[in-house]
Parts: structure tokens; C-alpha cells; sequence
């Protein structure tokens, strides 16, 4: 049968070299494998999975036609592919019931992280704001007039002597330090009132 | 006015005990497309496609990581996953393959990480085997030609021997033949190439079928 298969085979000379070494183990189970070239099992196998052209399709399908060796080896594929596919699956670690239920919980406290977050930043960003643009007297005179950007914190530097925490060269309504600019302001206010 | 709204108030009450009654009849492409609609899932609506498909999950999970133990907290994230994404699925038909998918990059995202952690001297470390190492004619422990497999054993046999399959090639042709994807999308996945997968794929089932062949030949 070894022949009958090579007699098929085209321009394959290391299959020759197999055949030479594994013809005295046609009898052994996996005689097969030892027999059949390597590009031919994986023409096979992708066949097997519609992974061919159309040529390799005809290849393949004339081998189905003639060689019983190689009607055999697809007929074992596609039974291990059906085991394979029906292998049972050990019980689940956790009940579907159970699942739900964590999966939840996971999803709604991830919203409420998001939604606290989102919300902290949305008033921050608002408070800054505010404090920056709308009611900060010296904010909407930088507004109007951009040149003197610098001048106004410089001057408020001066006046203030101590500041509880480092002043930011410029006012950026971010989330992390909206916060604390409100509350410089506010001191700054206060004590230039 | 006064005669629209007890109309209206009957209409909705009326509609409101039906719902929960018929989520678990609806086709799965209804059930889908109900989750898709609205801001976020509906809890009943979600539930209920997390009860239809998460056998699926378990088994994707299964032949991917046998020997975690921990895959019931990466189901949760599968859903999680499912939960914030289901909107972006455009075809509800496509659901069950996207399910794998999400599971998939999972399993991979978690696998990195444990690659990362583990010691790459430890003696426990899974066999990583590069393909060219896995040898085509690898002789198992056969059964002898007369032995009789139960199914029971068959699958005790089959179980054993796509475990001891080298990660690479396990994890390729459970790509395959569990979750039946395609040459291309088991190449993008695993970021090899389609030749690789290819050989990845025939070698895994060389081996198998040469260890397994007496009851494959017998049933």
C-alpha cells in the first residue's frame, strides 16, 4: 500500500528517503505517519478544514479516490475531530446562577467607580472653571486683555507672604489641582480683601 | 386629555408582567439584539444570554487552560467583556464566534501575564516547545491492537493526550476544532503565520490520530 501511495506522488524526493527508512514498519501503527510525507498529511489536514485551493482541493480529492491508505487516515481525522469536538467538559467551577450574579455585582461597581469619578471630575472641572473663568474678577480681566497673563500673579505673589501651598505658574483647571486652586484663590481673596 | 392618559396607563401595565415571562423564549438573535439595544443591557435580557451561552465559555475556557483554576473568575470577565461591548457587535448571527473571540484574547492577555510572572527556570513551567521540536512520529503509550477502549476511557485517552500536546499546538487546534475559526483569525490571534498554523494544526492531529488510532479505526 506504501507503493500504491508513493506511485501517486509527483516530485516529492524526500518522501522517497522516508519510504526507504520506514517501509519494514508498514505493520507498526504508526506506520502511516512514518509513510506519508509531511506536506501530504498537512494538505490533508487542511483540506479536512477547507483550507485549500482549488488545485489542492483536486489533489487532494483524487487521492480520496484511489488510495485506500490515505481514504483511511481522512476517515480517522474526521473521526478525531468529531471526538474531539465531543469531549466532555468537566462541571463548571461555579453555577451559571452564581455567575450572573458576580458578574453584576463586578458591572455595577465598576459603573459606580465611574460614575463617582466621572462625577469628581466633572465638578472639579466646574468648580475650576468657575473659579477660573467666571468668578474670578482678575480672571476675566486676563480674558480680556491676554498680554498681562504673568503680571497679576506676580503681583498677588507679592502679596501674599506665606502661601499655604506652591502656586502654579498658570491656572489649569485640571482635575488633580482644581481643587487646590480654588482653595488658593479663595486665600488669596482673602487676604487681598 | 383626561380620557388618553388611564389609555396610556393601561397600555403599559399591561405590558410590563408579559416581559419576563417571554425572555426565555425568545430566539437567541432577538435575545441578542434586545441586549444591544439601550444604554447598557438589560439585567433579565443579559441574564438570560449569559445562562444560553456560558456552557460555551466553560468549554473554550477548558480546552484552552485545563489546568487553571481560576477560569470561573475569567468567565466573569468574559462577561464583563460581553456586558461593555455587546453594542459594537454588529451581527447578532456572529455572536457565539465573537463570544469565543472575546475568550480567546482573554485567555491569551491572562497567559502573558503568567508567562511574565513565572520563573523561566522553574521545572513546573509548561513545555513551550518552538514547532520545529515537536517531532511528527512521536509513538505514545498505545493501547495494544486488542484492547478495548470504553468511550469512558476513550475520552480519558483523548483528554490526556491533547494536554500533553506542547502549548503552541494544543492551543492551535483547540482554536480549530472547538471554536472552528479560520486558518487567518487562529494566525492573527496567536501572531504567527498561516503556513504555521497550518503545520501547527496537522502536526497536533498527527499525533493524535497516532495515539489514538485503535479506537479510531475500531468505532
Amino acid at each position: 500500500m506504501t507503493l500504491k501511495f508513493e506511485s501517486q506522488n509527483d516530485n516529492k524526493p524526500i518522501f522517497q528517503e522516508h519510504l526507504s527508512t520506514n517501509a519494514s514498519h508498514v505493520n507498526q501503527p504508526i506506520g502511516i505517519i512514518d509513510m506519508l510525507k509531511r506536506d501530504r498529511f498537512e494538505l490533508l489536514s487542511a483540506y479536512l478544514d477547507g483550507e485549500v485551493t482549488a488545485a489542492e482541493r483536486r489533489q487532494v480529492e483524487e487521492w480520496l479516490a484511489n488510495e485506500p491508505e490515505v481514504q483511511c487516515l481522512y476517515r480517522r481525522l474526521l473521526k478525531l475531530r468529531q471526538e474531539v469536538r465531543s469531549l466532555p467538559v468537566p462541571p463548571a467551577q461555579q453555577s451559571v446562577e452564581e455567575t450572573i450574579e458576580q458578574v453584576f455585582t463586578r458591572v455595577n461597581r465598576r459603573v459606580h467607580l465611574a460614575i463617582i469619578g466621572g462625577g469628581t471630575a466633572i465638578a472639579a472641572l466646574f468648580i475650576g472653571t468657575m473659579s477660573g473663568g467666571l468668578l474670578n474678577p482678575q480672571s476675566a480681566q486676563i480674558a480680556q486683555a491676554p498680554e498681562p497673563l504673568v503680571a497679576p500673579n506676580e503681583t498677588l505673589m507679592v502679596a501674599l507672604n506665606a502661601p499655604v501651598v506652591e502656586i502654579p505658574k498658570a491656572a489649569v483647571a485640571t482635575p488633580e489641582n482644581a481643587i487646590r486652586q480654588t482653595e488658593l484663590r479663595q486665600y488669596r481673596q482673602d487676604n487681598v480683601n | 386629555m383626561s380620557q388618553s392618559i388611564p389609555v396610556s396607563w393601561s397600555t403599559v401595565e399591561a405590558n410590563i408582567p408579559q416581559a419576563p415571562v417571554q425572555i426565555d423564549k425568545l430566539p437567541n438573535y432577538d435575545l441578542i439584539s434586545l441586549c444591544q439595544a439601550g444604554v447598557r443591557p438589560e439585567r433579565t435580557a443579559f441574564a438570560e444570554l449569559l445562562r444560553r451561552y456560558q456552557s460555551h465559555v466553560d468549554k473554550v475556557l477548558y480546552h484552552l487552560a485545563p489546568d487553571w483554576q481560576d477560569r470561573a473568575d475569567l468567565a466573569q470577565e468574559v462577561w464583563i467583556r460581553v456586558y461593555r461591548n455587546i453594542k459594537r457587535l454588529n451581527e447578532p448571527v456572529k455572536f457565539r464566534g465573537w463570544l469565543s473571540r472575546i475568550a480567546t484574547n482573554l485567555f491569551y492577555d491572562e497567559l502573558r501575564k503568567r508567562k511574565r510572572v513565572s520563573s523561566p527556570l522553574s521545572l513546573d513551567a509548561p513545555r513551550t516547545l518552538a514547532d520545529g521540536e515537536m517531532d511528527w512520529e512521536i509513538a505514545g503509550d498505545n493501547p495494544s491492537p486488542d484492547e478495548e477502549l470504553t468511550t469512558r476511557e476513550f475520552y480519558e485517552q483523548l483528554q490526556e493526550a491533547i494536554a500533553d500536546l506542547p502549548e503552541v499546538f494544543r492551543t492551535t487546534i483547540v482554536l480549530r476544532e472547538i471554536e472552528g475559526m479560520a486558518y487567518e483569525d487562529i494566525a492573527e490571534i496567536t501572531g504567527v503565520s498561516l503556513g504555521t498554523v497550518k503545520s501547527r494544526i496537522a502536526r497536533a492531529r498527527a499525533r493524535l490520530q497516532s495515539q489514538l488510532q485503535n479506537y479510531l479505526d475500531g468505532h
